[in-house]
């Protein structure tokens, strides 16, 4: 493995100063989980690598039914679900920070660090999207704000610039009538990659669709909104000829690859099934979450 | 260098670290505490985990500097003044320990999530431990001993481990005890290769081919040498013996010289003053190659104008047996099936690496520390060539973290004795993972066409089968194995009317030899799933059509052996179809709450050979040594993988010298000090070594009876050894009292037994190829998604007929084990080469079970005795993991119709059967 110095940095200003100096020659280390083995393998290079843990703002994490959720991108997986009160309110994250990887990953890994490692295939990001997060991006010029679905330029792309720290996400407060669910589908059942990811979230007012988000994964080179599916059931009554309208709406926008994981074909027709499971354990959520006190 | 500091098990500690270290070599080089396992280096596998401020960690890839200030768990700190820890004991109790090196990874996850969670159900032990791999076990037992552990720590009695019923125990032999090394592989003290240190100790590396199939032009290695820190740089020309090696064939070269044949040949070894400047002197090794045409199926190397991987061409056996009239017994067939398998290239996903330490000794002679499963072969292999001979050389046997078939050839054994020869100092080869996953040898990958003929009562009247089998670029044991694939193509069942032909061929791709199953495995999935579909055209059931066929006493082989005894195979199908009919569930079921998925049954059998078979001579010589203490050691050259051969060993000798299990000793694989146990591998070790052992032990036992029935003034048969001590009727004196007075009059208390197992014959000779047969029968209950193609297994109850269970703890756990690894062959595990050059060249890239895919078990022992074997034992090793595949793609059948053709299960495709099937 190639020889690298470790920096840990303990401030968003020394982070965004390091990364501002170094280039395309530092990386952030958060985890671990994904950017060690790459180094290990060659598959990355980097010369710095700045250890984020210690940034206070990258470890905050708050929520209140006004404002929402607050999510440090160093949080590590397990934090999240073992936040009763952010589970119960983002069932569609709460679903992916679990499935991914094992005990040992869900303590190191982060939602920072998969969504930066920026996948086709990353879990927690067709969960962000439905939730409608939103990236708070750092850098020595100032803040910047950039929608979840608009973070990803390519496999392994993103876009963050020189110099630039991802430093939390927003998620806004769920709605009455809000329920969501993230739901994956690996080819040898555990422990590999999502060969489709899909995240819905559901808002159901007085029997009809008041919002509805469907986010894919794995089948394009970026994690995809899909607002086709949404429009299928917006203002209309949740029923079974909506939510298939919806998965087909998903299996049209899917633009997947062949790979020796699943064939392009069987991923366009998981689109549909994962759209039409994750909807229904979505609509289920929305009528049997508690709802926030002020709606 | 950076200042680590931290407190590990309680102990302030500190040390100066490079920056970019990872806390698991900090932990295991710098502060020697080497319980802490690196199984992948790429936090795949689980086994390196740790607790850093109680969280686990996957220490691989955990920068050292993290843990800066932090409190460290590893497995040393779980034991407390000599007293283990719950989860220790339990692993111990329950058989959750065989070979031990993933055990410190599964005992520290469980901990975290026991210190969480004080009464975890089943479902948060398989989720907290479903990246902690352990390819022995199986997990039922880790299952019931983490559930143990949390009950002792909730102050509740011990949970008896759930062991299967079997015959009434002798005094040791057939009780279930924990195994002899138990202690040390839960407590981190068990040493592997990669655990040993030598002063001035230097680091080697490996170039590899890279390409599948080139000439070699020139190999330059000149600036190799040049790096500093370097210590050797060895090509082909400086093998001064012979050049190639192999088990079987000597086709396979040391260092390769004029071409390169798969990508993961060896072509330059290096040694430096540590491993990063070793891989950094590989890169500067200059080899100019001139690329050939690869070939990469066993079917097109065949013909004609195929790219010749050896010179002699590249069919390295075909293998014929023919029984009976096939024509006419296809004439008299009511119906006939007809189909084509496939099977995968499948990964022994062992958890240790392969790794081999080289030494000179004062006297010049060569010592070799490795985990090897034939010793006396990988010495005869070393001193060839290095040109001495053999008791020039010393293999020194250290515990092996799992092999599975897959630590029978050379590894870096030989390149290890090159370069501690060059250097003068000890010289350590460890592979990394994804080296290993290139270089080893491999399960093969079959192809059949099989033709089965019945009459409508379902009585098999012919069979006509061929096998194409990929050995890769070297021999291997491809011969041995694809000649039990053939031999056991026609399955355990008596067929009037067979031929088989069998091609193994060699490929440009990695070589494949023994594996678990030893070509059976393959065999099994193709004859079991044409059976299924007889028995479904005759719309017989497809016990009743197995039954009717099965291998009995008195049935003739397709090889002709007449079977005369220990044919357990029908009373293996009765338990089953028991076990099914308490199930109380119908063959093929839904569930009104999950509308998309189906459940089903499926059947198998299998019958596997103990034994080398086929005329070879197959011999183990034990030594066994009483001591004036009371105690007394084993010693063999017979490789301990993880199977329990060292409690097998302490049992009979405990048995037969009537001494307690705890005082009899076991000395495994020291070529200086142990005499040859002959390969482990064929199911042989209970077997053959096991017979050696025991008439070893009775025949001291006679010696010192007489010593004895003089002190005792008694005759001589009517002295009773027992709990180690040697009694006449109310008198009694101490064993190691009766030693000591041999001792006194010049007797010796060692000696040594030569078993030579029954003589078997060639194939084609009709006489008896093998002198045991296994036996099993297993269903399998899967679930199919029918909405994503999804099949999971979830229930497997089987019997297996061992002849004698000599401790069913061990047993158990080996027949587990087996299934789960079986359950991967059928459903997830492929090694994935593209024209010769592999995918799967990391471990996230190989799927094999987790503790997420154990299905419930329910087994049954069946012990239809072996005469000649050790109080009517055979082998168990493979058995197990041979019916599981079919019995689950059989399920799969009955669940959706769609016939698997090809393994391991493709979803993707079955996806697609599923929906033409709906649409057409």
């Amino acid at each position: 493995m190639q020889a690298f110095s470790y920096v840990l940095a303990h401030s968003v200003a020394e982070a965004t100063a390091i990364l501002a100096q170094e280039g395309s020659r530092a990386r952030c280390l958060s985890g671990g989980t994904d950017l060690i083995v790459q180094l290990r393998e060659g598959r990355r290079r980097a010369d710095v690598v700045v250890d984020v843990k210690g940034i206070p703002e990258l470890n905050q994490l708050s929520f209140d039914s006004q404002h929402g959720l607050i999510i440090g991108a160093a949080v590590p997986c397990y934090r999240i679900y073992n936040d009763a009160r952010i589970a119960a309110a983002y069932p569609g994250l709460m679903d992916a920070v679990t499935l991914i990887g094992g005990v040992a990953i869900q303590g190191r890994a982060t939602l920072g660090g998969n969504v930066c490692t920026a996948s086709p295939a990353g879990d927690s990001i067709p969960a962000l999207i439905a939730h409608r997060a939103v990236a708070v991006i750092a850098s020595p010029r100032g803040e910047r704000e950039v929608p979840l679905e608009q973070f990803f330029e390519g496999p392994g792309k993103t876009v963050l610039q020189t110099g630039e720290l991802l430093v939390c996400f927003k998620l806004p407060p769920p709605p009455a009538g809000f329920g969501a669910a993230y739901l994956r589908f690996t080819p040898r059942n555990e422990m590999d990659i999502a060969v489709v990811g899909c995240g819905a979230a559901l808002v159901i007012r007085d029997g009809v669709v008041q919002d509805a988000r469907i986010a894919l994964g794995a089948v394009a080179p970026t994690p995809l909104l899909v607002p086709e599916a949404g429009a299928e059931l917006i203002g209309k009554p949740l029923s079974e000829s909506t939510i298939v309208a919806a998965a087909e709406a998903a299996r049209a926008a899917a633009r997947p690859i062949s790979d020796l994981r699943g064939s392009a074909e069987q991923r366009r027709h998981l689109c549909a099934v994962l759209t039409r499971q994750a909807l229904a354990q979505a609509a289920a959520r929305a009528q049997s979450l508690p709802q926030p006190a002020h709606a | 260098m950076a200042q680590l500091e931290l407190t590990i098990n309680g102990e302030r500690r500190s040390a100066e670290v490079h920056p970019g270290a990872f806390l698991a070599d900090v932990l295991r080089e710098t502060f020697g505490l080497t319980g802490t396992k690196i199984g992948c280096n790429e936090a795949e596998c689980g086994i390196c985990t740790v607790l850093v401020n109680g969280m686990p960690v996957n220490s691989c890839i955990y920068p050292a500097l993290k843990a800066h200030g932090a409190h460290v768990e590893t497995v040393e700190g779980l034991a407390r003044n000599g007293v283990l820890h719950p989860l220790q004991q339990a692993f111990i109790d329950h058989g959750a320990v065989q070979c031990g090196f993933c055990t410190p990874g599964l005992i520290m996850t469980a901990k975290a999530l026991l210190d969480a969670n004080p009464n975890p159900s089943e479902d948060d032990i398989k989720h907290a431990l479903k990246d902690t791999y352990c390819r022995c076990t199986g997990y039922v037992s880790v299952i019931h001993a983490i559930q143990d552990a949390a009950a002792r720590l909730r102050g509740e009695p011990p949970v008896p481990p759930s062991l299967p019923q079997t015959k009434t125990p002798l005094r040791v032999v057939g009780q279930p005890l924990p195994r002899p090394d138990a202690v040390a592989k839960v407590t981190g003290a068990a040493r592997y290769t990669d655990d040993y240190v030598f002063p001035n100790m230097l680091h080697a590396a490996t170039l590899r081919a890279g390409i599948p199939h080139a000439r070699i032009r020139r190999i330059d290695v000149s600036k190799a040498r040049a790096l500093p820190g370097v210590h050797a740089v060895l090509t082909h020309e400086d093998v001064p013996g012979s050049k190639n090696h192999g088990l079987v064939y000597n086709d396979w070269p040391v260092l390769c010289y004029d071409k390169v044949r798969y990508v993961g040949d060896a072509v330059a070894i290096v040694a430096a003053e540590t491993r990063e400047i070793a891989e950094q002197a590989l890169r500067l090794i200059e080899v100019e190659y001139e690329p050939l045409p690869v070939v990469d199926d066993p079917v097109a190397a065949l013909q004609p104008g195929a790219p010749k991987v050896h010179e002699q061409g590249n069919l390295l056996k075909h293998i014929h047996v023919e029984k009976g009239d096939l024509e006419a017994g296809f004439a008299e067939a009511d119906v006939i099936v007809e189909g084509e398998y496939q099977t995968a290239t499948t990964e022994h996903a062992f958890l240790e690496p392969e790794c081999a330490i080289g030494r000179v000794t004062d006297d010049g002679r060569v010592e070799v520390y490795v985990g090897s499963q034939i010793p006396y072969a990988d010495r005869r292999q070393v001193a060839a060539a290095l040109g001495v001979p053999e008791d020039r050389v010393r293999i020194i046997g250290t515990l092996i973290g799992g092999g599975f078939g897959g630590k029978e050839d050379i590894a870096g054994q030989i390149h290890v004795a090159l370069l501690a020869r060059a250097t003068g100092q000890p010289v350590k080869m460890l592979y990394r993972r994804s080296e290993s996953l290139i270089f080893h040898p491999k399960r093969h990958a079959v192809r059949f066409k099989v033709k089965v003929g019945a009459k409508r009562n379902g009585r098999f009247t012919a069979m006509r089968i061929e096998l194409w089998g990929d050995t890769g670029a070297y021999a291997s044991l491809g011969d041995k194995v694809m000649t039990r694939a053939a031999t056991h193509a026609s399955g355990p069942y008596e067929v009037p009317n067979v031929r088989i032909d069998c091609y193994a061929v060699y490929t440009n791709n990695v070589p494949a030899g023994a594996f678990r199953g030893f070509g059976v495995t393959q065999s099994a999935f193709a004859i079991e799933s044409a059976i299924d579909e007889l028995a479904q055209r005759l719309r017989l059931d497809p016990i009743h059509i197995r039954r009717l066929n099965a291998l009995r006493v008195g049935s003739v082989t397709n090889t002709g052996a007449v079977i005369r005894e220990s044919a357990g195979l029908l009373e293996c199908i009765a338990r089953v179809e028991e076990s099914l009919k308490q199930e109380g569930t119908p063959w093929v079921f839904r569930k009104a709450d999950v509308p998309n998925k189906v459940y089903a049954w499926g059947f198998a059998t299998a019958y596997k050979n103990t034994g080398l078979g086929g005329g070879a001579p197959d011999r183990s010589e034990v030594e066994v040594e009483a001591f004036t203490d009371g105690s007394v050691e084993v010693r063999t050259s017979a490789a301990e993988i993880g199977q329990g051969l060292v409690g097998v060993l302490a049992s009979i000798a405990a048995e037969e010298l009537g001494v307690p299990y705890e005082r009899a000793r076991v000395l495994l694989s020291d070529t200086d000090l142990t005499p040859d146990g002959g390969p482990t591998t064929a199911s042989r070790q209970t077997y053959v070594t096991g017979n050696a052992a025991r008439l070893a032990s009775i025949q001291l036992r006679q010696r010192l009876a007489a010593v004895a029935a003089e002190m005792l003034d008694a005759p001589v048969e009517s002295l009773r050894f027992a709990d180690g001590w040697v009694r006449h009727h109310g008198r009694a004196v101490a064993f190691g009292e009766v030693v000591a007075q041999a001792h006194r009059e010049g007797i010796r208390t060692r000696l040594s037994h030569l078993y030579e197992a029954p003589k078997t014959q060639p194939l084609g000779t009709g006489g008896d190829m093998h002198f045991a047969f296994s036996y099993a029968a297993q269903a399998a209950l899967v679930e199919v998604d029918l909405e994503t193609g999804e099949a999971r297994c979830l229930k497997i109850i089987s019997a297996t007929d061992v002849g004698r269970a000599i401790n069913p703890l061990a047993l158990q756990g080996q027949i587990e084990g087996g299934i789960v690894m079986c359950l991967g062959n059928a459903l997830t595990e492929e090694f994935i080469q593209e024209k010769g050059v592999p995918f799967t060249n990391r471990f996230a890239r190989y799927k094999m079970p987790s503790i997420r895919h154990t299905p419930q078990i329910i087994s049954h022992i069946v012990e239809d005795a072996a005469a000649e074997g050790p109080y009517g034992a055979k082998g168990v090793g493979e058995i197990s993991s041979i019916p599981t595949t079919p019995a689950i793609t059989n399920a799969i059948y009955a669940a959706t119709g769609v016939r698997v053709r090809k393994l391991p299960v493709d979803q993707d495709w079955l996806l697609r059967q599923l929906r033409a099937q709906r649409e057409g």
